[in-house]
């Protein structure tokens, strides 16, 4: 069984009364260690579908199983754990908490795991390392560039090393250079440390540094190509 | 998630809206300084009662003439009843009487001032015995000696003068042997009390006590008592001594109904009993007061968490993302609600003590009362576990609303 299999999969937002029919029956499966990109137009479902596979948002119908578990059937506590321990989110708006230093923003996933604080510090800081912001720890997000926000919000996702990481329109803010640089580290991530990757871009560009690219239009599958 | 991250968590959340914060808890903090204050000063008058009383002593016996007093305006007709005079005296001194009584003493009030040289002074003058004065309130003259039996039984012209009567009249000069007079009656000094402030009824440093019977004689002219005060073998016994003394002045006096009893008999015990009675109540009752103030309080922590956790939805959002489950959400901003009505709490003892201090100072130098401060324990333990208690209460709703939007809801909350 692959590392994502979904099948059938729907999806039917409800606001005010009106439903709304977004995901209209999805199958495929991701291997781990694989390097996806999701591509379509705008409003066609694909961040409803990278939300559904990170598990922040729930399935109308249809399955979902990750790495042989099926997601329907885990509570709410179980989720938290594999959000937390095996999947990082990677969102175009960064969301970094601009509160709190970047070291802190690193370190939030470490807050809701087992690894002992003590070490926290620590593994944030090789986390930044791996992004190349380990001169920007005490920054607040507010003191950097768009690029160097993304970087650090990558980093969070990294500092659990989870076997997945979802990344929505990562270089969507970005210019074309500072998005050369994130998608350098995602590719990094994927061929040296053999981290599965999912990728929601507009961009064909971007889509070119995946192996495989799956087409969504109008909540449906339009195709599914390896190269 | 780990309480001590938990908790610098929340003092982030806290700090970064510091004055908001602030103004949140100033409820909280009045409400708890109240609670300080009323322990405080409710125990410590309290105990300044109960001292008081106490300097009595549990085994004095107080009767007075007249029917018992339900109201301030009662207390007067005590003052001009005459009927408690020598009789009732020779009678409760007979041990087939009253077989409980030690010693007794009556006390006649006279109104008017004291002279010596030019110099004049109006002090508080008793018709006593300084001798039983001396031994029920133990104090013992600072110079000279009591008069006792004899000197009453011969009229004799004495007194014995307080501290502040002393420096008043006399300064520097020695005041033993001296004479001063009151109402055109000459008294020499034989003793000077200590000074010892206000105690029970009187003034002790502003007293002048004269034999009861030469005050009768040469300065009332009244043959009645306005009080004889009883002294009982001990405290176990003035149960059955009160009975006895009823029953003898009811045979003096010729009354068989009790309602028509012309005397009272007061014991201390009744007395303390009484005055922890009301403070209790008053404490009770004002606490109540208080208490609504914490929960206004409380209503105004619950507001102010809950704009919290709308302004933060992100937060919460991101925080969920990430791995936190609902109960974490819960948690952190249950904890905010703790902490600040905790941080409340600690301001509000801290002023309380502070307060409460003050307002023992200001009652033991300015009013002269023998008031001891005491850290109001019970009131500071009251009132921190009260406002956690409302952090709780208040805290529990915001939490759960912070909790309850799926990940994705609370980031896309604009
Ligand atoms: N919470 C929601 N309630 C109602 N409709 C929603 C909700 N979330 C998304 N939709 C609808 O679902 C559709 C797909 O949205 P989605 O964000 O998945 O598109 P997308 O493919 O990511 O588009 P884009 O490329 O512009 O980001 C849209 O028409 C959107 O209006
Ligand atoms: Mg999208």
């Amino acid at each position: 069984m692959a590392l994502i299999e979904v099948a059938t999969l729907e999806k039917t937002f409800e606001f005010d009364g009106v439903a709304t029919r977004v995901l209209k029956g999805i199958t495929f499966g991701i291997e781990k260690g694989e390097f996806v990109a999701i591509m379509g137009p705008s409003g066609s479902g694909k961040s409803t579908l990278l939300h559904i596979l990170g598990l922040l948002d729930d399935i109308t119908r249809g399955t979902y199983f990750f790495d042989g578990q099926s997601v329907e059937q885990m509570d709410e506590l179980a989720q938290a754990a594999f959000r937390n321990q095996r999947m990082g989110f990677v969102f175009q708006a960064f969301n970094l908490l601009s509160r709190i230093s970047v070291m802190d923003n690193v370190k939030l996933p470490l807050a809701y795991s087992k690894v002992p604080e003590k070490t926290w510090n620590n593994v944030a800081f090789q986390s930044l390392q791996a992004v190349g912001l380990e001169h920007r720890i005490d920054y607040q997000p507010t003191r950097l560039s768009g690029g160097e926000r993304q970087r650090a919000a990558i980093a969070r996702a990294l500092v659990n090393n989870p076997e997945v990481i979802f990344a929505d329109e990562p270089t969507g803010n970005l210019d074309s250079k500072s998005g050369e640089h994130v998608m350098g580290i995602l590719d990094g991530l994927n061929k040296k440390l053999k981290h599965t990757i999912i990728l929601v871009t507009h961009d064909v560009n971007i889509a070119k540094y995946a192996h495989r690219v799956i087409k969504i239009k109008d909540g449906q599958i339009e195709s599914d190509k390896h190269h | 998630m780990k309480i001590r991250y938990s908790v610098k968590t929340a003092f982030h959340g806290l700090k970064a809206s510091k004055s908001r914060s602030l103004l949140t808890i100033l409820g909280i903090v009045i409400g708890i300084t109240g609670i300080m204050l009323i322990v405080s000063i409710g125990s410590g008058a309290e105990k300044l009662i109960l001292t008081e009383i106490g300097g009595l002593g549990a085994d004095t016996i107080v009767i007075r003439p007249g029917q018992e007093p339900t109201g301030p305006s009662d207390i007067a007709q005590t003052l001009f009843s005459d009927s408690i005079k020598k009789r009732d005296l020779v009678a409760l001194s007979k041990k087939s009487n009253v077989p409980d009584l030690e010693t007794m003493a009556p006390v006649v009030f006279v109104s008017g001032g004291a002279s010596f040289g030019g110099e004049t002074y109006s002090p508080t003058i008793f018709g006593w015995s300084a001798e039983f004065m001396g031994n029920t309130l133990n104090i013992y003259p600072e110079q000279g000696e009591y008069f006792g039996d004899a000197e009453i039984s011969d009229r004799a012209s004495v007194a014995v003068i307080g501290a502040k009567v002393k420096e008043e009249l006399f300064g520097d000069v020695d005041p033993l042997g001296k004479y001063i007079t009151i109402k055109n009656h000459k008294f020499r000094v034989m003793a000077v009390l200590p000074k010892k402030g206000q105690l029970l009824f009187f003034n002790v440093d502003e007293v002048v006590i004269i034999p009861y019977t030469t005050a009768q004689t040469y300065i009332t002219g009244t043959d009645y008592y306005q009080e004889i005060l009883a002294k009982a073998r001990s405290a176990d016994v003035v149960d059955i001594a009160v009975v006895d003394i009823t029953r003898t002045l009811r045979e003096l006096h010729n009354i068989s109904d009790p309602s028509k009893d012309d005397f009272y008999v007061e014991t201390q015990q009744g007395l303390a009993t009484q005055v922890q009675t009301i403070i209790q109540v008053l404490t009770i009752f004002l606490t109540s007061v208080v208490a609504i103030s914490l929960v206004v309080g409380g209503i105004g922590v619950m507001n102010i968490m809950l704009v919290s956790v709308s302004e933060r939805v992100k937060e919460i959002g991101l925080r969920k993302a990430v791995g936190a489950t609902k109960s974490d959400i819960s948690k952190q901003f249950l904890l905010e609600a703790i902490m600040l009505t905790g941080a409340g709490g600690a301001i509000g003892i801290f002023l309380g003590t502070m307060l409460s201090l003050l307002s023992a100072v200001v009652l033991a130098k300015g009013l002269n009362l023998n008031w001891n401060f005491s850290f109001p324990l019970v009131g500071a333990l009251l009132g921190f576990g009260v406002s956690l208690l409302v952090g709780v209460v208040f805290g529990l709703y915001p939490a759960k609303k912070a909790a309850e939007k799926t990940a994705i809801e609370a980031l896309r909350y604009e």
